[in-house]
Formats: C-alpha cells, structure tokens, sequence
C-alpha cells in the first residue's frame, strides 16, 4: 500500500500527484527543476520531449473531434473559484478554466506573458504597468479588460473577502485599470518573486461581472473564466467536466472534452489507467513495475518542489541541545531512509530545500552536504550526546509525532530503531492532521516529522519555515508557538544571529537582483544547519503515467495546463 | 396496546435518543484535537485571517453556547454549513444519499436470501460436508477485510480481465447496464462480510430449531423434510434472526466508508470519512444524526416484525 493520506496532499505543505495540470505546487520560477524521466514501454530516457513534433495544421487534421481526456485526481474540489481555493491539485486543474497574466515556460525557465501582451513595466521601484492582450473573451462572451484584473486581485486583497490567498499577495498594495488593456500594480514594497505570483492560480483572473453578480460560492460552484476548456458540471466527489471553448484566445483547444474523476486509491488509479478507463493517473511506487510493463502506458517521474524531513523541538530537553540535535544526524544513514521510505520516488535534500531548488540556484550544496550532513556513525552520536550530558542515556521517552502517512511514518520508525542503538527509548506516534497542527503550534513533542512544498523559489522554504513569526504584523497569539518550524530555535534559544537571519530572510524576497538574493540565502542556510533545527531527508516525485493514446501531451514540473497551452495542444487518437 | 399506538410511542422515543446522540456526537467532535480553522488552513497560515475565520465561524463562543446555537438551528431542521466545503450540510448529503442507498441496499437485497439460503441448507446438512464447506465460507467471509477484497477483486476483474470497471458510479437511471456494471464489485465487498454474518447466524437458530422435540414429532408423523425446514423450523428460527437484520444495517454503514473509497463512489460514508479528518464538525454531526435515525427506525421495524412472525407476541 502507499501512502493512504494522499488526502492531504490538499495544502501547500503537503502537496502531491495529481499532475494533470502540470505543476500542482505553489509556485515555480526559473531553473532546471527536477531530473525528469520518461518512461515507455519498458526503456527509459531522461529526454523531454516538449510537444510532439507534428505541427498544428497536421494536428488538427488527425483530431478528428479530439475525444475526452480522462484524468484523476485522489481529493474531491471544494471550490472551483481560484481566489478562495487552497488546494494544490485544484490550482493545477483551474488552469484550463482560468488564465494568468504570465505563464512559465515548459523549463520553468521564464515567465512568457499570457493575457499580458508584454513583460511588466516598471515605472518606479514599486510601480509597474502590464499591457493586456486585446480580443480575449470569457467563456460568457464578456471582453477581458484591465478591470477584471483589478477586481480579481483587489477583491482577494480585501480582508473582508477572507481570501486564503491574501497572504500569498499581501505584497501588492493595489491594483488600478489604467487603461482598457492596461492594468497598474502598485507595490507595498519591491518583491522578488512579483511574476512568480502573477503566474500561479493565486491570481486567476475571473470576470467581474459574473463574480459580482454570482456571488462568490454561486460562482465557486459555477465558474466562468477565459481558459481553453469551460466548466460544464461537477458531481461532488465524482468528476468535474469542462468542454472545449472554441473560442480561446491562443488556439482552438483540440480536445473536446476533459473530465477529472475523483479516485481516493492510487492503485485503482493505475487500474482505470492500464484498463483503459481514464487516460492519466498517478502510479504508486508499489506498481511501478507494473507500470513499466505496460504497453499502453507513458510514464514519467516529475520531481515536486516539497521538502521532507526531521523536525527537534529545541524548546524541550533533550532537543534544546544543540549537540543532541547534530548527534541526530549522525545516528541515521539518511540516504537508507530515503530508500526504505520513497525508493525511487525521492531525492536527497540538502539545506531544507528540494535538490531542484538547490541545482536551479547553485547553491553550494554539495559543501553544504559535506559540512553538515555526514555519513551515518554512532561512536560520533555517542561522543556527541555524551558532550552534552546524555552519556548515561536519557531519563525520558522521547515522543516522536507523524502524520498517518507512510512516507511520514517510516522516517519515525527508522529514528526509532536508531535510537535504541545508543539507548534512547522513543514512541511513535500516528496522529491526526488536527493534532499534528496542535502538536506543532504549542511544540508538545519531541520530534516531528514535517512536510512542506513551497515552489521552486527558495523563498517559499525559507520565509514560510524559517521566519520569525513573531515579528509579522500582529505577531504571534499568546497560546501559539507558530507551525514555522524554526519556532523553536527563536522561542528557546533567541539571538542576534538568529535575529539577523529572520531579518536576511525578509530582506532576500523584496530583493530583485537574483546575485544579491542567492548570497542571502546562502548566509541564512549557513546560520540555520550550523544549528541543526532539523534534519532534511528528501523532496518527493510523482510517478505520472498517461496513456499512449493521448498525443502531443507532455506534464512537466512547470507546464501549467500542458493539455492546451502555448507549447501543446493534446488529443485523444480515436 | 395495539401496533398503532405502539408504533407512536416508540417513534416519540426516538426524539430523546437523537437528542442523546446529538449531544455525544458534539462533545466527541469538539473533544477531537485541532481546530477545523488550523485543519483548513494548513500550515503557517495568517493569525489574522485565522482569527477572523475563527470568530466568524463561532469557534471562540463557550461550548455551551455554541451547543444551544447548532441545537436551535437542529430544531429547525438545519444541519448547519459543511466548514470545508462552504454548503449546506443537507445539500450535501442529499447529493450523495442516492449511491450510498443504492450500494446499502443492492448489497442487503443479495446479502440475505443468499445468506438465510445458505444458512438453512448448512444446518439440514449439519456436519456433513456441505455444512463444512459452507461454515469456512462464512469464516472466510467474516475475516477478510473490506478492504483488501475490494482492491483484489480490482485488480482481478478490472486488470487482469479487464472485465468490469474499476472504479465509479454510474445512476441506474441515466445508464441501467453501466450502473450494473459498476456496482458489480462494490456489492460484492460489501455484501461478503455481511453474507457471512447472517449466513452463520441463521446456520446456528436453525440447528437450535432442528434439535427440538417438536421437529422430532414432526419427522415421525412422516412429514417431508423441507416441509419441516422451511414450514417450522425456518418460521420459529427467524425470530432472533430478525433483530440481527435489523442491526446488521449499522454494520453495512460501516462497511460503506470502506468500499465507497475504494471504488471511488461518490457516497455519505466518503463524505463522513472526509469530514472525520478534517474536523469538519457540520458534517460530522449531520451524517451521524442521519445514520442514527436510520439506525433506530431499522430497530423500530425489526420490533413491529416481531408480531408479524410470531403472533403470539403482545404490545403490552
């Protein structure tokens, strides 16, 4: 069995599968991302093919109708209305009801503009001035203009609106039609990753007048964009239809219709996949064999920009150490974990960040690795945990906290069974979603296990884990430690280092020059694994198989609505 | 007291029992750790947009006052919005009430003849082979879990023979031969555990049944053996088999959250399942209210078919 919580690849720190709409993570920026592997039939290369070699015209002459794409997915949509919806897979899916100013390219490397005409133009340090595509229409008919810019954003900005994406633009200050096709953005303060948000489903565009008239969960459940694919109907927990918009601003969709089916087990995804009843699924790493000898079938492993890992509570005995903490990595073959616990499904992290983060910005993470991350040896854990008073053992049992989720648990046992071999008694323990967020908010455990994707900036680890949330705006409630897993640290050991890496941090995403950005990341990574808040493992990968009846069809890591965008536009071949 | 009166007196019984349940059902949600505001927000969430969403949804009121307030809107018939989903709970489940009756009751409409069949054909062969081979189906069939038949029957007859579809659900209504189709391997799972059950259950009152003087009687006045099982016995061992029917419809609730996940059928036990993880307490307490009515108007039946099979039984 795999892991029987897909359920909450939901939110951000958790997000997984579902790669129909090609990047299902919180955000991407440039970079090479993940390796990507294709799989077929058996043979495997690392090639990507981006899509398909016919042209348009041959395309549209073998359509013939385009057929209905069947996808999956493991969680029902609460919500099909982009500015409430929290979860990963449904950001990926709106993408073909919904368009984005920008859109990164197949290779994550660029953002090209979308319903932009051009790259934003900056006025002043916090001023800038994106032209708008002219002609586009919404599925009702209704012209796109700058106004439907400037409500979807300022609407998501307005507290009463309680929109769960504020945070995430929280940097804009508002937005003004400035034209019919020309809409201002004014900044709260420079922000880095300013087109990174603009192309991520945080900041769909939706038809004014339809959303004002509507009302939002009329319109959550009956939505109207200007994407390649129209929403047709939803049965809850069953599928969502979309139907082809003739009528779409880049190119005539060939598909007729998409349907995304709701199928909570990974394996009887792969089922409906090799018997032909969906075209797309998620294969779990218990049937990648199977996967492989499937004639039928593509497959090809996308890497997710998430971070898994070890998480020591500093505020209790004996994590409050921070030899007891280091001794941690010691203790463990780490590279073993990985392999007991997602096999060929996962890569290594090094500096609390996905390999891809790491690559994409050269960081130097293989001095990070040597530096901080040694090969497994207990008479150096012994001789640690003995410096710091632990020589005879521990007096307690120390509770370990995971998630119902076996990638999550097994990392807990594995700690387990290390542990005993120096003499430290542990519990593990399962819990709930509910509880694991209470254990984390108050720090009532010991060690944690701890899930996060934030994207392919590292921004999205370092400011969502590692900041000081009590120096937000508001700060911290009184009974709240913070989920931000360097909580701990700044509660129980505060400093002027730890300060001033709380301060680099915030600094580093309202710095544009990338140079000046990649070395404060570097000087807060350092700060933060010379004190080994917690011990990264590895970033996940998904094992997306599609049938081969599918053509010109090509997820990556980056490629949002890859059934028809600028680069593809797929169909099903009778 | 006549059927009818009786009939009213424990209807209005059942009011105090929701109530009870009611209440349970709120002190064990809000007893779960986590707040549903936390659960939907994920981590690292705005403390202000988690404060405002706290207040808003009533989460800061004592829980006395958030009793009295969901306790009002009960009495008039309002179960409240699912937290998660932002809709009415009502709406909700009747949405998914179709394929979940659908599925519950397919699977009891097959489940008991095959299993009172079974069981009285077991105990007119008590101790011979048949009786053996039936017994260790029954076994069999109490200890495989739902959960691993539904995905082997899966991978058996939508992989390997590609016979039938995997997963879904189609209404019998809009498609009659695909909605076959589909419930084909549900069913089965469901109904396994369930024909087990009652099959060992009607084995057992029928031995007790074939055991007693009266049917020793009945064979020496030379009356035909199926006459005896089917005219007598069977009529005298139904008795406490009925109660077990009645109650057994608790177990198939169970059993849905399981087969609904598996085979992917957009049902009310996913829809608790769902709601359970995420503290979704709307939900939560709407589909126990709902269950437990079930619940306790199946007892009722059970208890008015009492008189129905043995006349000799008075409502006194």
């Amino acid at each position: 069995m795999t892991d029987e919580r897909t359920k909450f690849d939901r939110r951000r720190f958790l997000a997984t599968s579902g790669l129909l709409g090609g990047s299902v993570l919180a955000g991407c920026t440039g970079g090479d991302g993940g390796q990507e592997t294709t799989t077929s039939g058996g043979s495997t290369t690392s090639e990507e093919s981006m899509g398909g070699t016919e042209t348009t015209e041959q395309q549209q002459q073998n359509v013939q109708g385009g057929g209905t794409f069947i996808g999956t997915t493991t969680e029902d949509a609460t919500t099909l209305d982009p500015r409430m919806n929290e979860l990963a897979w449904v950001n990926g899916f709106l993408h073909y009801i919904f368009d984005t100013l920008y859109l990164p390219s197949p290779d994550g490397k660029k953002f090209v503009p979308h319903l932009a005409k051009e790259q934003p133009k900056q006025q002043d340090e916090t001023t800038f001035v994106i032209p708008l595509k002219e002609g586009v229409t919404f599925h009702n008919g209704d012209e796109f203009t700058a106004e439907d810019v400037a409500y979807s954003i300022n609407w998501m900005l307005d507290p009463a609106n309680k929109s769960p994406n504020k945070a995430n633009l929280d940097f804009v200050d508002s937005v003004e039609a400035s034209g019919k096709y020309e809409a201002t953005f004014n900044l709260k303060y420079p922000f880095a990753l300013f087109q990174l948000v603009l192309s991520g489903m945080n900041a769909g565009i939706v038809p004014k007048s339809v959303a004002e008239e509507r009302g939002q969960k009329q319109f959550g459940q009956n939505p109207v964009g200007s994407g390649p694919f129209a929403f047709d109907k939803q049965v809850s927990s069953s599928h969502i239809d979309l139907t082809r918009n003739a009528d779409y601003f880049l190119k005539q969709p060939n598909l007729e219709k998409i349907r995304m089916r709701v199928i909570p087990k990974p394996q009887v995804q792969f089922v409906e996949l090799a018997s032909g009843g969906v075209h797309q699924a998620t294969v779990p790493k218990n049937l990648l064999g199977k996967a492989q000898n499937e004639q039928s079938i593509e497959m090809k492993r996308i890497s997710h920009f998430d971070y898994n890992g070890l998480v020591f509570n500093s505020m209790r005995k004996p994590f409050d150490n921070v030899k007891v903490r280091e001794a941690m990595q010691y203790l463990v073959d780490y590279d073993e974990m990985l392999e007991a616990t997602k096999g060929q499904l996962g890569k290594r992290s090094y500096g609390f960040m996905p390999q891809g983060v790491n690559e994409s910005w050269e960081f130097p993470w293989q001095e990070w690795k040597e530096k901080y991350y040694p090969a497994k040896d207990h008479q150096k854990a012994k001789q640690l945990l003995k410096e710091a008073g632990y020589g005879g053992g521990m007096d307690k049992t120390l509770k370990i906290s995971s998630l119902a989720s076996s990638k999550f648990k097994n990392l807990a046992i594995i700690l387990q069974k290390e542990l005993k071999k120096v003499g430290i008694q542990s519990n593990v323990r399962e819990v709930t979603i509910g509880q694991w967020l209470t254990e984390l908010d108050q720090g009532k455990f010991d060690v944690n296990i701890y899930g996060w994707s934030g994207g392919q900036d590292p921004d999205g680890f370092y400011y969502y884990m590692f900041r000081d949330l009590r120096n937000d705006e508001g700060g911290m409630n009184d009974n709240v430690v913070g989920n931000a897993t360097a909580a701990y640290l700044y509660q129980s050991s505060d400093s002027d280092q730890l300060q001033q890496a709380d301060e680099t941090i915030r600094q580093a995403r309202r710095t544009n020059d990338r140079a000046e950005r990649k070395q404060m990341y570097v000087d807060a990574a350092e700060t933060w694994q010379s004190l080994y808040p917690q011990i990264p493992v590895f970033s996940e990968q998904a094992a997306t198989a599609w049938s081969k009846d599918v053509k010109d069809y090509e997820p990556s890591a980056f490629a949002q609505q890859p059934l028809c965008n600028e680069w593809s536009n797929a169909y099903v071949e009778k | 007291m006549s059927l009818y009166r009786y009939a009213i007196r424990r209807t209005l019984q059942i009011i105090p029992v929701l109530l009870g349940v009611f209440t349970l059902t709120f002190v064990m949600v809000h007893a779960l750790p986590g707040n549903p505001v936390r659960i939907y927000l994920g981590l690292n969430p705005s403390q202000a947009l988690a404060d405002e969403l706290i207040r808003r949804y009533g989460f800061d009121q004592p829980l006395w006052k958030q009793y009295l307030d969901y306790l009002w809107r009960l009495l008039q018939f309002d179960l409240g919005e699912s937290f998660m989903r932002k809709r009415p709970v009502t709406d909700l489940m009747l949405e998914r009430m179709g394929p979940t009756v659908m599925l519950m009751g397919l699977s009891y409409v097959i489940a008991l003849p095959t299993a009172l069949l079974l069981g009285v054909y077991s105990a007119a062969k008590h101790n011979q082979l048949g009786d053996h081979i039936s017994r260790f189906a029954g076994l069999a069939g109490l200890s495989t879990p739902n959960f691993w038949l539904g995905l082997m029957l899966i991978f058996l007859f939508a992989y390997e023979f590609n016979a039938l579809p995997a997963s879904g659900y189609v209404s019998p209504f809009e498609d009659p031969v695909a909605a076959a189709k589909h419930l084909v391997l549900p069913i089965i799972t469901l109904a396994t555990a369930q024909t087990a059950t009652l099959m060992r259950m009607t084995r057992s009152s029928m031995v007790e049944e074939l055991s007693k003087d009266y049917v020793e009687t009945a064979r020496a006045y030379g009356l035909p053996e199926r006459t005896i099982l089917l005219r007598h016995a069977f009529r005298n061992a139904l008795l406490p088999l009925v109660t077990i029917i009645g109650l057994q419809l608790s177990f198939l609730l169970d059993g849905s959250v399981i087969v609904e996940s598996i085979f992917a059928i957009p049902g009310m036990g996913r829809l608790g399942y769902n709601g359970l993880l995420n503290n979704d307490y709307g939900v939560i307490i709407g589909l126990n209210i709902f269950f437990a009515v079930l619940f306790l108007v199946g007892v009722l039946l059970t208890d008015l078919a009492y008189a129905y099979i043995d006349p000799r039984i008075r409502y006194d």
